[in-house]
């Protein structure tokens, strides 16, 4: 008894003499400053404020009254929803397509892939140039092709649309993990349900998507919270000249100006470091409770293999 | 195997104390070593290229300058946590005040009183004029420009059948308006292919200052903490915001490709307020001479007062909690006073602080004779742009920026823009103010 008892000990004590350093730099690096952000969110700190006070609520106030921080977060999730559920369900046609056996099935996923490859910054100025009016090879296909006679400013005119088309250009991650996916439904079920005589279509209805089911809730709210913090896009494809200042100086249109891009705008181009801290926190529970709203409903119509005991 | 209660004691305490002594000792790496002191410039490769680093490090064993990225979100931190660079490029001197009064800024005056490189008499003062706040200098210009003054592209004005802007006799703003009007040219789809004349929302708060002086009005309050929102300072706005809601100038609807000079430069732009300086950048041109015309900058009535501004001048400061003043100030004054600041002066690049050095300036052809004349004429009219210490020329930018938009598509009216556009300035200037409370 003893000596399981040292054992146990033992074990527990390796357990937190290998944890220690990255509990400490989460600590250090991570607890205390997200701690201390939330503790400013609830001053009047400035980049250069002379008097620290406590404001209470009134930052958060201050931002749920106010139009534009409103609007902010309701073209969040237009933004969010829309390219969320079309880059998913891109990611699952492409997956669907190219699980079969077909030629040049290795060249198209890495071409669908590839994308995802390419850093941000340089696949939201690839899409600047493209959409760009009069320049851009958009228009001058469009325009050959005498599906329009007059170049249209796509960055202007519809801006969220072109951040939308971006985020479905680099569906070929979605299509990844449910390519993983279909690997994992069993074969023999297709070849049963086919000699019962089902169809693709239903085999698919019936077998493959409730085995994937999953893998597109997973999908689904990770693409959630990555688009909830949309942040540098919006910046790049700024319809709004630019003159070797910096890329964060001037705002983004209404339309892509996400929580996100509002709050760093906030904090590092108006100096109000509790303003931006406190919507960076709202921005925090939206994403927090939406997520848990999405994971709750969501599961209802999750197969699992795992017995509910509730 | 057991592990002895002192082993575990040992591994533990090493695992803890390893990293901590890694963090003290990166952290004591900034303490001073032996050798020359370091002096970090914060400053674009452009205006400081590294043969002149080279060249200063040779003749100054004292001093090791370094340049660092010009970057003023990382200066904020950097202040914040009291380790900006020793000497600052400042986009434009109108922010002076704001940073001066957050405590950020070297005042200079002493030094350059008496310093022995830069004579004190011969500071142009006009020309520098933004670069003192309540009679103390916080920095110099190095180089300003008449960035009010006009250039236009004479192929635009023949394709417009318009004759070209005399040398010396000011248009008036509703002129300049007009002209651009005619100017614009659309293609047969509506889009404009040629744009009259275009600014960049920095322009605005200077144009508008301009314009409040000629007009005997002030943009802010007297206590600067609002604007003054009387209908002689709201027309000012409304008249700039006709530009872009006509598609004269840029905007949302019909954006210039690129920024307003570049567009001007590729023929897409008649009319530009750039100024001298700009007149060096179009010299890449090969038929520069004959394409591009200058006038000097316009007033509000004929015969009326004529203000021109240098669009804060973009100069040089000094970083208050720099450790080495004495040394950031032998850089300063090899940067505006040395062989580096002559070499700038005969690119004609901008006119240079210091009256001496003017006469370094290109006047070998016509082209550079006339937009000199014209910089020089308008610099006597400089006025110090009416700005408030509670919100930096970005700030205000990034207002105009958000604002205008609506109106250019028609979704407010011109009294809501300047309603809204008022009111979050409004809101800026009070966050600003109460951050000094």
């Amino acid at each position: 008894m003893a000596l399981r008892s040292a054992i146990e000990r033992q074990r527990r004590l390796s357990f937190y003499t290998f944890i220690l350093p990255w509990l400490g730099g989460f600590l250090l690096l991570q607890a205390v400053p997200i701690g201390w952000g939330l503790v400013m969110s609830f001053t009047n700190r400035s980049a250069f404020g002379r008097n620290l006070r406590f404001v209470g609520v009134e930052n958060y106030i201050k931002l749920l009254t106010d139009p534009e921080v409103l609007y902010s977060f309701w073209t969040t999730l237009v933004f969010t929803i829309s390219s969320t559920l079309l880059a998913v369900l891109l990611g699952l046609l492409f997956a669907l397509l190219l699980e079969r056996n077909v030629p040049g099935r290795g060249a198209f996923r890495t071409l669908l892939f590839f994308p995802y490859l390419i850093p941000l910054v340089a696949v939201g100025w690839i899409f600047r140039i493209f959409l760009e009016r009069d320049t851009g090879f958009l228009n001058v296909i469009l325009m050959n092709l005498g599906v329009t006679d007059r170049a249209v400013p796509w960055l202007a005119s519809f801006p969220r649309a072109s951040m939308i088309v971006l985020l479905i250009w680099m569906s070929g991650w979605s299509m990844i993990i449910f390519l993983g996916g279909l690997s994992t439904v069993p074969n023999e079920l297709h070849e049963v349900a086919t000699m019962d005589g089902a169809r693709y279509f239903r085999r698919l209805r019936h077998i493959t998507l409730p085995l994937l089911s999953p893998f597109i809730l997973f999908q689904l709210v990770m693409s959630f919270i990555y688009a909830m913090q949309e942040f540098i896009r919006p910046f790049i494809m700024n319809p709004r000249p630019m003159r070797g200042v910096q890329l964060t100086d001037s705002a983004p249109p209404p339309e892509t100006f996400f929580v996100m891009a509002k709050a760093y705008h906030t904090i590092v181009g108006q100096h109000r470091f509790a303003l931006g801290l406190a919507l960076l926190w709202i921005l925090f529970v939206a994403v927090l409770v939406l997520t848990m709203l999405f994971l709750r409903f969501g599961g209802v119509w999750v197969y699992s293999e795992v017995e509910d005991k509730r | 195997m057991m592990v002895k209660k002192s082993s575990r004691l040992t591994i533990v305490s090493t695992l803890l104390l390893v990293p901590l002594a890694i963090l003290l000792l990166t952290a004591a790496g900034g303490q001073e070593a032996e050798g020359p002191v370091e002096i970090s410039f914060m400053i674009t490769p452009a205006d400081l290229p590294d043969e002149d680093i080279a060249q200063f490090n040779e003749t100054h064993p004292n001093i090791r300058l370094v340049r660092t990225e010009e970057n003023w979100t990382k200066f904020v931190s950097d202040a914040m946590a009291g380790t900006a660079s020793d000497l600052m490029r400042l986009g434009s001197g109108s922010d002076v005040s704001y940073y001066v009064e957050r405590g950020l800024f070297y005042d200079m005056t002493e030094m350059l009183q008496n310093s022995e490189k830069i004579d004190f008499e011969d500071i142009d003062i006009q020309g520098n004029i933004e670069y003192r706040y309540q009679d103390r200098w916080y920095g110099l210009g190095k180089d300003y420009n008449n960035v009010s003054g006009i250039t236009y592209n004479r192929d635009i004005f023949d394709a417009a059948g318009i004759s070209y802007l005399s040398e010396t006799e000011r248009i008036t703003y509703q002129e300049l308006y007009q002209i651009a009007e005619e100017l614009t040219q659309r293609n047969e789809s509506g889009n404009v292919t040629t744009w009259g004349y275009d600014f960049s929302p920095t322009w605005i708060p200077f144009l508008a200052s301009d314009i409040a002086y000629m007009k005997g009005v002030e943009i802010f309050t007297p206590d600067k903490t609002q604007i003054n929102d009387i209908p002689e300072v709201r027309d000012i706005f409304k008249f700039f915001a006709k530009f872009p809601v006509n598609d004269i100038s840029s905007n949302v609807r019909n954006p210039v490709p690129g920024w307003s000079g570049a567009a001007f430069a590729a023929d897409r732009v008649g009319m530009v307020q750039l100024g001298y300086w700009f007149g060096a950048q179009l010299q890449e041109n090969e038929d520069y001479e004959e394409k591009y015309g200058w006038a000097p900058s316009p007033v509000w009535e004929k015969g009326g007062p004529i203000v021109t501004n240098n669009l804060g001048v973009t100069g040089v400061v000094m970083y208050s909690g720099t450790d080495h003043p004495e040394e950031a100030f032998e850089v300063f004054e090899w940067y505006i006073a040395g062989e580096i600041a002559e070499k700038r002066a005969t690119t004609g690049w901008g006119i240079p602080p210091l009256k001496s050095l003017q006469d370094e300036l290109p006047r070998n052809n016509e082209y550079n004779r006339s937009r000199l004349e014209i910089a020089l004429e308008d610099a006597k009219h400089f006025r110090q742009a009416q700005s408030s210490p509670y919100i930096t020329n970005t700030m205000w930018q990034g207002v105009w920026t958000s604002n205008i938009d609506p109106l250019v598509r028609g979704e407010i009216t011109e009294d809501e823009f300047v309603d809204n556009y008022f009111e979050d300035l409004n809101e800026l200037l009070e966050a600003g103010a109460a951050e000094l409370q």
